[in-house]
């Protein structure tokens, strides 16, 4: 008798999903700032994660599952950090000597790949927090 | 060192600790709070869940539709 294990495999749903998500990326990074059509490339997938947290709000109670609390205020420390360097910045100048997050950001967006990527992190982090 | 490679340093340090944290809880979900778990029980509250929903929301229009640094 043969083994019947399989390693998984991903559905045709899932890579479907990734390729129509890269797709939209690609696309919408490729509009620019300030216009209608990037705003409506922007805006639909907050109102789509706005929808998701609506639902997420009927089913909240049922996944109420214990977890642990222990090294939160690692995460705490470190987001103080950031905010705090991040307002030092902010406040400082010039800004080629004091970058903020946001002025990094823009000079990773300044091509196309890199801000196709920018737009697909972001798309992939909102997808791994309201899919739920 | 200038000032501008002080302030990227600066990021740098804290990126690589965020990274480096991640991975570790990661490893140690058992014991430890992982990024997913934190943002898990951040949605169970009603609050919470329309702040993360309004930080995300807000990053994404701060870069694409108000940012800088698209391509020319």
């Amino acid at each position: 008798m043969e083994a019947t294990h399989r390693a998984p495999r991903v559905s045709w749903r899932v890579a479907a999903v990734i390729a129509g998500a890269l797709a939209y990326s690609w696309i919408a990074s490729g509009l620019r700032p300030f216009t209608h059509p990037e705003a409506v490339a922007v805006a639909i997938p907050i109102i789509v994660a706005g929808i998701a947290t609506l639902r997420l709000g009927r089913h909240a109670r049922d996944a109420a599952v214990p977890e642990s609390r222990r090294g939160i205020w690692v995460w705490r420390g470190l987001l103080g950090v950031f905010l705090v360097w991040e307002l030092i910045s902010y406040r400082s100048s010039p800004r080629v000597d004091y970058p903020t997050a946001s002025s990094i950001a823009d000079a990773i967006m300044s091509t196309h790949p890199g801000r196709f990527a920018m737009f697909a992190v972001w798309l992939a982090v909102g997808y791994g927090m309201f899919r739920r | 060192m200038s000032t501008s490679t002080f302030s990227y340093a600066i990021y740098a340090v804290i990126a690589a600790s965020c990274v480096g944290w991640a991975v570790f809880t990661r490893v140690e979900r058992a014991r430890y709070a992982t990024v997913g778990g934190i943002v898990r029980r951040m949605l169970r509250h009603p609050v919470m869940r329309w702040a993360v929903w309004a930080s995300w929301a807000f990053v994404g229009w701060h870069l694409f539709v108000r940012g800088r640094g698209a391509f020319q």
